[in-house]
């Protein structure tokens, strides 16, 4: 029952033409540290539909935790409970740390087959759909699911190593430095693909807590032809952002890659 | 003699309380529209439909639920707590969620005359906004006619109101 849903789900969105599993997000308890020696933060990170409610926890065996001076440090052990996963973090460097949880790739395949036409779907990549489809299926697309959410974390005054482009697939990047966002401040933010920019990428952006009020705040906007968006916060305390994009793949294995990036920001009171 | 009064007197209350706790029933008819909401995200809205009694909202009666799923029925904030959390016989009213349209439901409701009722409806959808409308119905002069104003997850109400036939 539980996969037919899922199934169903996948395919109300396909008709959406905008595949989207369970939004990802990672938050820690504090987005600014002031010690001079380190101090430990704690994370949640789950895969839910309100912000930043549980719901699915996810694996961190993939999580990336990149230092101010560009290395990569190493997650020692962390909890994965049913709803959330947890882990903490010695924040030990002056500067801006990024902490990315990616989700494994999946593949889908979708087709139409039969008199008529109808749209089927099956979780499967180019290779694995190719011994499996109908002979007469038409249509074929096979779609890599590629998510990934991030926050920054800084000690002491922020830097920029890592927020600097990776100049490689689908990337959202503050440019605004995301530990210096304040209420009624216009903060900027960059959509790439391969580094170079993107326009008309639907971005949106929801402030904490929609489980508990009725409208859900969102602000829907779009990149200019810079690859820029910008929005001036009204509210403080940690804010969801995404963006999404698809494109030609560039493997064996999928047609397309459904690219999505999720960043978690906090914005501070004047 | 007195004691033939008491009775007399004794009657007559008992008629006067039958009278006015006589159950009638109405046609309610509630037409309204699911908005077309352009979101990639877009997930069809959970609805509730339903009567309480006012101050006494454990008198209720649900006239429609469309849902899919238990797991965020919860998510009908009032409809859960009032109704959903005590009467799990939702069957004969519920049903699966509708695509965005305009949509009418006719139902027969039993109420007592005398008493006030509201009316509540709400919507609420996945990764979007709920939204909780209600009307106070009266019973007293009836065919009778009540708008209500778009809300951002469920379009304008019209309700109607006649007496069964």
């Amino acid at each position: 029952m539980k996969r037919v849903h899922t199934i169903f789900f996948v395919l109300c969105c396909l008709c959406a033409n905008n595949a989207q599993s369970h939004p990802i997000w990672i938050l820690p308890d504090m987005f600014n540290v002031s010690t001079e020696v380190g101090e430990w933060v704690t994370f949640d990170v789950s895969g839910s539909h309100t912000v930043f409610g549980y719901d699915k926890s996810i694996s961190l065996d993939d999580l990336k935790i990149l230092s101010p001076d560009g290395d990569k440090n190493y997650l020692g052990s962390y909890f994965k409970g049913h709803r959330r996963s947890v882990f903490d973090h010695y924040i030990e460097q002056a500067g801006t740390y990024r902490f990315s949880v990616t989700k494994p790739p999946y593949w889908y395949t979708v087709y139409k087959s039969g008199r008529r036409d109808t749209e089927r779907f099956m979780w499967a990549n180019k290779v694995e759909a190719q011994a499996r489809l109908p002979k007469k299926a038409r249509e074929v697309r096979s779609v890599l699911m590629d998510m990934e959410a991030s926050v920054y974390v800084t000690k002491g005054a922020p830097s920029t190593t890592v927020l600097e482009s990776r100049n490689r697939g689908f990337e959202f990047i503050p440019v605004t430095h995301p530990n210096d966002l304040v209420v009624g401040e216009t903060a900027s933010f960059k959509v790439t693909l391969d580094g170079k920019p993107l326009k008309d990428i639907n971005i949106e952006f929801t402030p904490d807590g929609t489980r508990y009020r009725d409208d859900r705040l969102i602000q829907n906007l779009k990149t200019d032809s810079k690859g820029l968006v910008s929005i001036t916060p009204e509210r403080f305390g940690p804010w969801y952002a995404s963006a999404n994009h698809t494109f030609p793949a560039k493997n064996i294995l999928a047609d397309e890659t459904y690219s999505v990036r999720f960043i978690t920001f906090e914005v501070l009171p004047e | 003699m007195k004691i033939i009064n008491l009775l007399v007197i004794c009657f007559s209350l008992l008629v006067l309380s039958i009278s006015s706790s006589a159950v009638l029933a109405e046609v309610i008819e509630i037409s309204f529209e699911l908005p077309d909401i352009n979101t990639g995200k877009y997930q069809r809205p959970f609805v509730a439909i339903w009567i309480e009694e006012k101050n006494n909202s454990k008198s209720n009666q649900t006239l429609a639920l469309w849902y899919d799923g238990n797991k965020w029925l919860k998510d009908l904030r009032r409809w859960w707590r009032k109704v959903g959390r005590y009467h799990q016989q939702i069957d004969s009213i519920s049903g699966a969620t509708k695509p965005a349209g305009r949509y009418a439901i006719k139902q027969t409701v039993t109420l007592e005359k005398g008493k006030k009722y509201i009316l509540y409806i709400e919507a609420v959808r996945e990764h979007g906004n709920r939204t909780l409308l209600k009307a106070p119905v009266s019973f007293t002069d009836i065919p009778t006619e009540i708008s209500l104003k778009a809300g951002q997850e469920i379009g304008p109400i019209t309700i109607k109101l006649k007496e069964a036939p």
